[in-house]
């Protein structure tokens, strides 16, 4: 009745399907939760936000733009205490200011506009408007704000800022934590 | 004798392979639930998230401002892998927060303010304050 040559047969055939089985289902779970948790948590955007926070709120005070920032010589970082190595050494961010009134002409005496950090940011921002998709290209941030300012008497003007970021982080291997 | 000899041999023929199986089958399974779960409870991803917040809140924050951070889960982590002190790091030169939960390694990451950070642990918030820059330097 009991065919025993078969049935072993059949026992290998199923572990041997088994452990197939079994590694597969492993393999597809430690990888899917490796990705899960080694996944970065991408604050790009949001620390740009918060740069233009920062900007804005140094520059235009009380609603009107501060002084001196039409001067050939006028220091952002310093007026605004953003620090000069992350933006200048580092270039893992970027800000761009310009000032129009109401005519819509520039009103700074650089052309550009003031501008600090990594200047390839802007263009990377443009490809990405224009529907580029790449990991590691800066996140931006732009916004206008009317201002007042006093230039030859109060007028009103506007401010185009635009501010972007690729601080991505690093983690820190167990020979450097050493 | 030879009859029951290998009636015996038949019945632990058939037995052996079930028991192996499931005992194969426990060990694997529970393998992954320990692979999981360590994963579930693993620091990285909290160094990270840890280290995030805190630049964020540092970038924000204003001279003269103290901001607290529930600290409570990645105390909890540091204490499972061992870890009591050092946990968070204020980089002044390099302008960096560094979170380690973990003896291993950690998690850095740059903030763009030029002020003055200190913070300090209490109970289970880090608490963050912004000072002016030399502020402190100028008070000793």
């Amino acid at each position: 009745m009991l065919n025993l040559k078969n049935k072993a047969g059949g026992e290998k055939l199923l572990s041997i399907w088994w452990f197939f089985v079994l590694t597969v289902v492993g393999v597809g779970i430690v990888i899917a939760v490796l990705m899960f948790y080694s996944a970065d948590v991408d604050i790009r955007e949001l620390e740009s936000e918060i740069l233009y926070e920062r900007v804005s709120d140094c520059i235009v005070q009380d609603g009107f733009l501060v002084e001196g920032i039409f001067n050939k010589d006028f220091d952002l970082l310093k007026q605004c205490n953003l620090n000069e190595k992350i933006f200048n050494e580092d270039k893992l961010l970027y800000i761009n200011i310009q000032i129009f009134d109401e005519a819509g002409n520039n009103l700074r005496e650089v052309e550009g506009g003031i501008e600090e950090g990594n200047s390839q940011f802007p263009k990377q921002c443009e490809f990405q408007e224009e529907g580029v998709e790449a990991k590691h290209y800066a996140k931006c941030f732009e916004k206008d704000l009317i201002v007042l300012y006093n230039k030859e008497g109060i007028k009103q003007g506007k401010i185009k800022i635009l501010t972007a970021s690729n601080n991505q982080g690093r983690k820190i291997p167990f020979i450097e934590n050493e | 004798m030879a009859k029951r000899g290998f009636g015996k041999r038949g019945a632990s023929d058939l037995l052996y392979p079930v028991v192996i199986f499931i005992v194969v089958n426990l060990l694997f399974f529970s393998m992954l639930l320990i692979f999981v779960y360590r994963q579930q409870s693993g620091a990285l991803i909290y160094e990270q998230a840890y280290a995030k917040q805190i630049a964020m809140m540092i970038d924000y924050a204003k001279p003269e401002m103290g901001v607290p951070i529930n600290f409570s889960k990645g105390i909890e982590i540091a204490k499972k892998n061992g870890k009591t002190s050092g946990l968070v790091e204020i980089d002044d030169k390099n302008r960096e927060v560094i979170v380690k939960l973990d003896e291993r390694g950690g998690y850095a990451f740059k903030y763009f303010s030029d002020y003055d950070v200190k913070i300090e642990f209490a109970d289970n918030f880090l608490l963050i304050y912004i000072k002016e820059k030399g502020e402190e330097n100028a008070k000793s």
